[in-house]
């Protein structure tokens, strides 16, 4: 308010309305354009606005902050003035911000229209300007202003100089078609600039009218074309649907200009797609499922199934055929199956793709095992005979089709995790069509998988290719045990992001116990002994189904020493619990999952308001191991529990809990009953 | 593994801090000690709506909303309806409206501040994860800790006092919105004021 008082000096005359500048940083300066004005006429004024050296103000947009010269104008009825025109702006950086704006004299111009009605000998115009100036600090700076102007035919130009040089740094108005657009973070204007200037426009600056459009920060970059010029910018803060057209000025080899751009049509017009995308689609969904031949879970039982057409006879031919026909049949229905299954749990609203069954971590375990069977297999550590799970059983064999059935039906499982990634997004794309196309390109994607072996089938000229049989047959089928392993071992790692460490732990026991009994299977006959194991194989994945259930995220804070000394002095009626464990303690993760994180405990953790501290060792940290020290300990895990104060009273001794838990022990605990 | 991933996340996270807070994204979480010796972390605040308010008590564009009241009053509405108001001084030292936090507890009570916090930003960090341009700079954090609003505190872009009483308040509309469940009307606007003296 002190600074409005300053600012009260008004001229009322025709001729340069000068402020003085007193204690301000910046002041106005008013030049009419003619000596006199007629009404009907429109006459210009310039505004130069004198700032004291090292200030600024602020252009239209100011930039990341500031705000621009401002003038309410009180005029005679009728009279119109016209926007503030304002000069072409400069960059002042001032890091990490960019403001947009003048030093030394700006000069803004404004135009006045008298209307043809005008009665009277003058027309005087007041205005109240206001602006920022700023240093480093800022100053809100205020001005009235005021310009009276004889009316009459008898005007002539003046203040030419003024006006000239107002002009020269006016930017100048062009009809180029400029259109604006955004995507990926970044802004596009594209100016349809004359060819001949084209070229001037490779270093620019881009002032944009309205905020948010680019970064005030950002790199021009500019691309010259055939048909105009596209600067882009990383985009700013707004949303730039919100803009209708909007206007810039480009700044180049110290000439500027202005364009109005309009927005790009926001969305691209897309035609229907036509019937030939289907086919292409189908096409595509065929050439993928013969690709996934190729993948390393499918293709061992691919090559498994042709080489046992090495060794067919010619009476076996109408075998073959069967078999094939039984083998593509197992593999589309099982597609069809999933896809359904897909398409259905789709319509209910569920948000899958394809793939979802590797979201269970129960399909990604009996998938792993599989594989890992199926390689132990194929390396020849066992034989079973006649089963389904026999991908190298005989076509000769008598249920030989329904055999081929499952081995198809078999291949489409093996092969989901390999087609989840890389097909994830085109099987994505058919789901979004209607339930008929998606069937259809699930359909032949099944019809692809199964294509091979369905033309080695039916062929004979295609079963000659194939190579002799003779020992090297084993070798193969040894050597294809491999990508069947790498596939396992891609599932366990899945496996460990989605149930986390001990999930890996219990399906590597898992195999290691399928090692075992597949051996003692092989080693003895002993009813008893088969029995007994196969027994502890079911308690085995009990077990591991009771590690695979949601875990109830207990709520615990990372240990910090700091935290607990103030916890203990600032809250003395707060029990604290300190955990200490580390990924590698079995006991510690046995403990977590029976007793502390169990619902009883957690819950008696919240009644009593219990601080549960949790410090984790998997890795070296010197505070854990000071703490561990500080009660003997040189390991994990420890269990400390630090009683609340009664009354007044300091807390009582910290206790320290046995290493093997039960719920009831932290509970007793918990309730003070444990005077160990 | 899990963790591992989540920490190289942060760290990248932390990397790429100079990126802007978007709306509709969930906003920067910060930690720091207010001028009370308080530490606040963002997260602390889940469940609540939290309004951040850069300020700088010598900028003509604060002190606009605080010699009229405007801003305490907000402060004081904002914090009965249970959510957390925290006014933040990213000015440098050396820099404009730099205190220390003892000038810093003066100051803030002769202008009777209702806010919940002031937190002195002086290495700027938190301003840069926001993007903070001006004081005032405001932004508004719902219970979820997403940012869904950013930008001027109203709709009058003027140091002026008059205008306080007939602009539209974006703040405040935003945290209503909030309130009732509904989506913020004006998510984003231009901040208005001096710059953040970085």
């Amino acid at each position: 308010m002190r600074l409005f008082a300053l600012l009260t000096l008004i001229c009322l005359t025709a001729f340069p309305a000068i402020a003085q500048q007193g204690d301000r940083n910046a002041y106005l300066e008013i030049f009419p354009s003619q000596t006199a004005v007629e009404p009907g006429e429109t006459i210009d004024l310039a505004i130069r606005q004198n700032i004291r050296d090292g200030w600024h103000t602020y252009w239209y947009n100011a930039g990341d902050s500031g705000e621009p010269l401002m003038i309410d104008w009180t005029v005679p009825e009728g009279v119109q003035i016209g926007d503030i025109s304002f000069p072409t702006p400069k960059r002042i950086y001032y890091d990490p911000l960019v403001n947009f704006g003048y030093e030394g004299a700006p000069i803004y111009t404004q135009s006045v229209l008298i209307p043809e009605n005008y009665d009277g000998n003058y027309v005087t115009l007041e205005g109240s300007a206001t602006w920022l100036v700023c240093e480093e600090i800022c100053i809100p700076e205020g001005q009235d202003i005021a310009i009276k102007l004889p009316i009459g035919n008898d005007g002539v130009r003046m203040n030419d100089v003024i006006f000239e040089m107002a002009q020269s740094d006016m930017p100048q108005p062009q009809e180029w078609r400029a259109v604006l657009s955004q995507s990926d973070g970044n802004t596009f204007l594209t100016v349809a600039i004359p060819e001949n200037m084209r070229q001037q426009f490779t270093d620019v600056e881009i002032y944009p009218y309205d905020w948010g459009i680019i970064q005030t920060t950002a790199t021009i970059m500019s691309d010259v074309g055939e048909e105009a010029v596209t600067f882009s910018a990383a985009a700013g803060d707004r949303d730039i649907t919100t803009v209708k057209d909007t206007r810039f000025v480009l700044k180049a080899n110290n000439a500027s200009y202005e364009v109005i751009a309009e927005m790009a049509a926001l969305t691209p017009p897309v035609d229907e797609p036509p019937h030939t995308s289907f086919i292409l689609m189908i096409a595509f969904a065929f050439l993928g499922g013969i690709i996934l031949n190729l993948m390393p879970c499918v293709f061992p039982v691919l090559s498994m199934k042709a080489l046992s057409l090495v060794k067919l006879s010619d009476k076996d031919r109408k075998h073959a055929r069967a078999s094939g026909l039984a083998y593509t049949a197992g593999i589309v229905l099982s597609f069809l199956l999933i896809a359904g299954l897909l398409i259905a749990l789709k319509g209910a609203g569920e948000t899958i793709g394809w793939g979802f069954q590797l979201q269970n971590p129960f399909v990604v375990t009996a998938l792993a095992t599989l594989l890992f069977v199926i390689g132990l297999n194929l390396l020849g550590v066992f034989d079973v005979g006649g089963k389904f799970v026999n991908i190298g059983s005989k076509l000769t064999s008598g249920n030989d089709a329904r055999s081929s059935f499952f081995t198809g039906a078999l291949a489409t499982l093996v092969a989901t995790p390999c087609t989840a990634p890389f097909m994830a997004s085109a099987i994505g794309y058919a789901l979004t069509q209607s339930a008929f196309v998606s069937l259809c390109v699930f359909g032949f994607l099944g019809l692809g998988l199964a294509f091979p072996y369905l033309l080695l089938s039916f062929i004979p000229t295609a079963q000659k290719i194939m190579p002799k049989p003779g020992a090297w047959m084993n070798t193969f089928k040894q050597a294809l045990s491999f990508p069947m392993f790498a596939s396992a071992v891609w599932l366990v790692w899945v496996l460990d992001q989605q149930a986390g460490n001990l999930a890996v732990l219990y399906v590597l026991g898992l195999f290691l116990t399928i090692g075992f009994l597949i051996w003692l299977f092989k080693a003895t006959s002993s009813k008893i002994w088969r029995g007994m194991f196969t027994l502890i194989l079911t308690a085995l994945f009990v077990m591991y189904a009771s590690v695979l259930a949601p875990k109830t995220e207990s709520d615990y804070v990372a240990f910090d020493s700091q935290k607990l000394s103030v916890i203990l002095k600032d809250e003395p009626q707060r029990p604290v619990f300190v955990n200490m464990t580390a990924a590698w303690c079995i006991t510690c993760l046995v403990n977590e999952r029976t007793s502390l994180s169990s619902d009883s405990v957690q819950d008696a953790f919240d009644a009593h308001n219990v601080l549960y501290l949790k410090g984790d060792w998997t890795n070296r940290d010197d505070h854990i191991t000071q703490y561990l020290e500080s009660y003997g300990r040189n390991g994990v895990p420890l269990y400390v529990y630090y009683g609340p104060a009664v009354g007044s009273d300091a807390r009582p001794a910290p206790l320290v809990l046995p290493q093997i838990l039960r719920p009831e022990i932290v509970l007793n605990t918990l309730k003070g009953e444990n005077e160990q | 593994m899990k963790k591992l991933l989540l920490t190289s996340a942060l760290v990248l996270w932390t990397g790429t801090s100079a990126m802007a807070a978007t709306v509709g994204e969930p906003a920067p979480v910060f930690t720091a000690t207010d001028i009370q010796g308080v530490e606040h972390t963002l997260t602390d605040f889940r469940g609540q709506t939290v309004i951040l308010e850069w300020n700088n008590p010598e900028c003509p564009y604060v002190v606009k909303h605080y010699d009229s009241g405007n801003m305490q009053s907000l402060q004081a509405e904002a914090t009965e309806t249970g959510a957390v108001w925290i006014s933040i001084n990213s000015a440098a030292e050396g820099k404009q409206g730099h205190m220390t936090a003892e000038i810093a507890n003066e100051k803030m009570s002769d202008l009777g501040f209702n806010g919940s916090a002031y937190i002195l930003d002086e290495s700027g960090e938190i301003g840069q994860m926001y993007h903070a341009k001006t004081t005032p700079h405001m932004y508004v954090i719902d219970g979820e800790g997403t940012l869904v609003y950013a930008g001027a505190i109203d709709s009058d872009p003027s140091f002026k006092q008059d205008g306080i009483a007939t602009a539209t308040n974006y703040v405040k509309s935003a945290w209503e919105a909030v309130a009732a469940g509904e989506e913020v009307e004006v998510s984003s606007t231009q901040p208005y004021g001096c710059s953040v003296k970085y």
